[in-house]
């Protein structure tokens, strides 16, 4: 793994901050901005855990962030269980998904993971859409009162985050961070020194779904309606690909850039239509892969070491 | 000396083609074995087989007294049997340090002791000063030396090198061949894939020659190079 | 147990609907087998095909032949052009990882810009509205189907003549099955991708012209194709031809009848389970050679 962009002090200083804008009462519009950029900045170290350190791409990401939304609302709305009890359950679900999912794909290599998860992602918003007793169709679900406060949410999502990089920074220390890397640059050889790849794939599959589970349980007791086109197709995937690879793959500061430039380009375009929205991602995407791969952190790089 | 490994009537077919036929080899504790042949005769999936990379359709595989026939690749370099590959596969982007730390990581849990055991095989490969260079951009003299270098991280009995001198100049050649007395000064029992005689036939002790998939001959190099069925296998024509 | 005339209707609708499947797949195929790109973009590329019908059909009339004859050319080029700007030098430096990553970057900037400026209403050509079929045996078979079942039949065989006995079709193949031994045999490796690229690109846009008239035309209807068109090449063998076209007219019959036996909302699932089940047991296709 290459160096980590992370340091520690500007870390705190930043953490201070968020933790200390509440106190200047900022209007609710602010909040909810700072709120969804903290839920994608969750959303995009997830992917990058499987995607940027361990150089698995996944197209269906979007699966476990809706079976994360999906549980702690049913939960919620069936059984009364608290939301953010449902929260934890909701990433645990979205994790044995994956984990069902790792195993059944774990001999596929590359692009044809790819595949399979986004079929996989597929199957399961299919089954969203169609078994309405349960999930509620294409209507989706929606609570009808607000869970928690603004700023209680925003404490939450932040409580989230930090320990989302504290699971990801631990990681990339450690000797699975090491083996990540090495099978991101070559799964055979890896094999060839000792690495059980299989364990890795779908040991880093299951903690990254954990994470998109708990973002989509977040997502839906705070946005409180969400129905499977929200939550469950593939423009949320590529969503999540998005926040990690324009920051920078394989970083942990890499997916804060990239919430911190997904969410306003959401805002502006959102006047105009989400399909605008969506163009201009898919156009920056192309646009860092084909001249900057490394992402924003990258041409840093590039940039220090002229 | 003891037997290290073993193979019995080990057999794999690639769709109607016999890659591997009864093969039955036996290699002993300290030794340098060479596998020879024309290309196609099967060596580098005698190699997948053994390394765990290919799974056999019969046969069997012993290593110290252990079947590892069914065993997946990691699970055979756990037990102590590293392999090169023949297109080098370096982890790119990491650093030479890194990439033998990752090796090294297979037989030790701290990051810490997984360092020193790399660059202490640095140190005898003599690569201490690439340490901090990527691995991407080193030229493939390098390159082939990291290839080992990974293997031995991970502290085996046997290893296997996968034609390692493919792409040298002579001076790398030569620089090889020491690399190759040194490991096996340390006790690791080598078994090599490779074309260039010049190379084979000082270091090994043992040469085994396999064409279309079966071992036509086996026997010290001196021996070897006399044998008719050997030469007529290369050359296609019988010799007197 | 339905009707034995419903069910020889639903085979028979399945086989020529697959036609077109095997066709997506095929272009698809090719383009994998060569040059080892999963084209993220290929069915966008049939959305566009469709589009080019449709607006040609609204706006100047006539029939399918016209945008068909203009669409091969101008999807060959576009997929040139594809292919030199974005794939080969991303394939260079990022591999497999960085063009599917690309390519699917393109097809949201694709879809979309589509739908910004074509809305996302769903169209549909004077052809659906008055479609003219033809009956024997007691079974109803639509004109477009039968059009688009000959189209891509000549298609198919054109494709399979040229790169069997033509030199460059030749070349391709050789570059297909050992970039090395081709390189050594002086075969210009990025020239031959690059045609393949275009024929892949010419495949998909053609196809997207044969289902104007059968299916709704919008922003999205890429994404269902190329879901299908994985499956198929899957199913077939990567890099297999008949392996595609014939496992094009195997999905088309199991949707079709699946359909019959089971649930309208469930057909596209079908089509992915199949999907996940072959990659994990029989990857190398039920055709096909392939290397995973």
């Amino acid at each position: 793994m290459e160096k980590r962009n992370f340091n520690i002090i500007y870390s705190l200083i930043g953490l201070a901050i968020l933790i200390a804008i509440p106190i200047f009462e900022p209007s609710k519009y602010v909040m909810h901005i700072l709120i969804l950029v903290l839920l994608n900045v969750v959303l995009g170290q997830s992917w990058n855990l499987l995607g940027g350190f361990g150089g698995q791409i996944s197209f269906g990401h979007a699966a476990m962030y809706g079976i994360g939304a999906y549980t702690s609302t049913l939960l919620y709305l069936k059984v009364g269980l608290s939301p953010w009890i449902g929260m934890v359950l909701g990433g645990l679900l979205a994790s044995l998904y994956a984990t069902i999912l790792g195993y059944i794909t774990f001999r596929l290599r590359g692009p044809y993971f790819a595949l399979s998860t986004l079929a996989s992602a597929e199957v399961i918003r299919l089954v969203a859409q169609n078994w309405d007793t349960f999930t509620g169709g294409d209507d989706g679900l929606s609570i009808h009162f607000e869970i928690a406060p603004r700023v209680v949410e925003y404490y939450i999502i932040l409580g989230i985050v930090v320990g989302t990089i504290l699971v990801m920074y631990a990681i990339s220390v450690s000797r699975m961070g090491y083996y990540l890397s090495a099978m991101r640059e070559d799964e055979d050889a890896s094999r060839a020194i000792g690495i059980d790849v299989t364990k890795l794939k779908v040991l880093t599959l299951a903690i990254s779904a954990f994470f998109a589970g708990i973002g989509g349980s977040f997502f839906a007791s705070y946005q409180l309606y969400f129905n499977p086109h929200v939550v469950m197709t593939v423009h949320t995937s590529m969503q999540m690909i998005f926040v990690s690879i324009v920051g920078g793959m394989g970083t942990i500061v890499g997916p804060v850039i990239g919430a911190l430039l997904l969410v306003p380009i959401a805002e502006i375009f959102r006047v105009i239509s989400p399909a605008a929205n969506l163009l201009i991602y898919g156009l920056v995407i192309v646009v860092v892969m084909r001249f900057m791969p490394e992402g924003i952190i990258g041409l840093r790089k590039k940039f220090l070491r002229k | 000396m003891d037997i290290l490994l073993e193979t019995r009537n080990l057999n794999k077919r690639f769709g109607g083609i016999k890659a591997v036929s009864k093969m039955d080899l036996t290699l002993r504790q300290g030794e340098i074995l060479g596998l020879i042949g024309p290309n196609g005769a099967g060596k580098t999936t005698f190699f997948n087989l053994i390394s765990g990379f290919l799974r056999p359709d019969s046969g069997s595989i012993y290593f110290q007294g252990e079947e590892i026939t069914r065993m997946k690749a990691h699970e055979i370099c756990r037990k102590g049997i590293a392999r090169t590959f023949q297109l080098v596969k370096p982890f790119g982007k990491m650093t030479v340090l890194k990439n033998i730390q990752v090796s090294a990581l297979s037989k030790s849990q701290s990051l810490r002791e997984a360092e020193s055991i790399a660059l202490e095989t640095l140190d005898f490969l003599n690569l201490l000063q690439f340490k901090e260079k990527v691995a991407g951009e080193l030229p493939v003299g390098y390159l082939k030396l990291l290839e080992v270098a990974k293997a031995l991280a991970t502290q085996p009995k046997l290893l296997l090198l996968d034609e390692p001198i493919a792409g040298l100049n002579p001076s790398e050649v030569t620089r090889f061949v020491e690399v190759v007395r040194k490991i096996q000064n340390r006790g690791i029992t080598i078994f090599l894939v490779e074309h260039v005689m010049r190379f084979i036939m000082p270091i090994c002790d043992r040469l085994v020659v396999m064409h279309y998939g079966e071992k036509i001959a086996e026997g010290p190099p001196a021996q070897i190079s006399k044998d008719p069925t050997v030469i007529q296998a290369y050359l296609g024509v019988s010799y007197a | 147990m339905p009707k034995f005339e419903i069910l020889l209707q639903a085979i028979v609708n399945g086989i020529l609907i697959g036609s077109i499947y095997g066709l997506i797949a095929i272009g698809l195929t090719i383009i994998f087998g060569v040059m080892r790109v999963i084209n993220m973009i290929h069915g966008d590329l049939i959305m566009l095909g469709m589009y080019l019908a449709y607006w040609f059909v609204i706006l100047i009339g006539g029939g399918e032949l016209p945008p068909l004859l203009i669409a091969l050319p101008v999807f060959f080029f576009i997929g040139c052009l594809i292919f030199r700007t974005l794939v080969s030098p991303v394939a260079k430096a990022g591999g497999e990882m960085g063009t599917l990553l690309i390519t699917a970057g393109l097809s949201l900037a694709i879809t979309n810009f589509v739908q910004l400026i074509w809305k996302a209403d769903y169209r549909s050509t004077p052809a659906q509205l008055v479609s003219t079929s033809y009956s024997f045996v007691g079974l109803s078979v639509s004109s477009a189907l039968l059009f688009a079942f000959f189209t891509s039949a000549i298609l198919v065989i054109a494709v399979s003549i040229f790169l069997m006995f033509t030199e460059t079709g030749r070349a391709i193949r050789a570059t297909a099955q050992d970039q090395e031994a081709a390189m050594f045999m002086g075969v210009n490796i990025e020239k031959m991708m690059l045609i393949a690229f275009g024929i892949g690109v010419a495949l998909a846009g053609t196809a997207g012209v044969l289902l104007t008239p059968i299916f709704y035309v919008y922003p999205y209807v890429g994404f269902v194709y190329i879901v299908k068109a994985f499956v198929v090449v899957v199913l077939g063998g990567m890099g297999s031809i008949v392996g595609a076209a014939l496992g094009g007219i195997l999905l088309g019959v199991t949707e079709q009848l699946g359909t019959l036996f089971i649930s309208a909302g469930y057909k596209d699932a079908f089509g992915l389970i199949i999907f996940v089940l072959v990659l994990l047991f029989r990857p190398s296709g039920l055709f096909g050679r392939s290397r995973l």
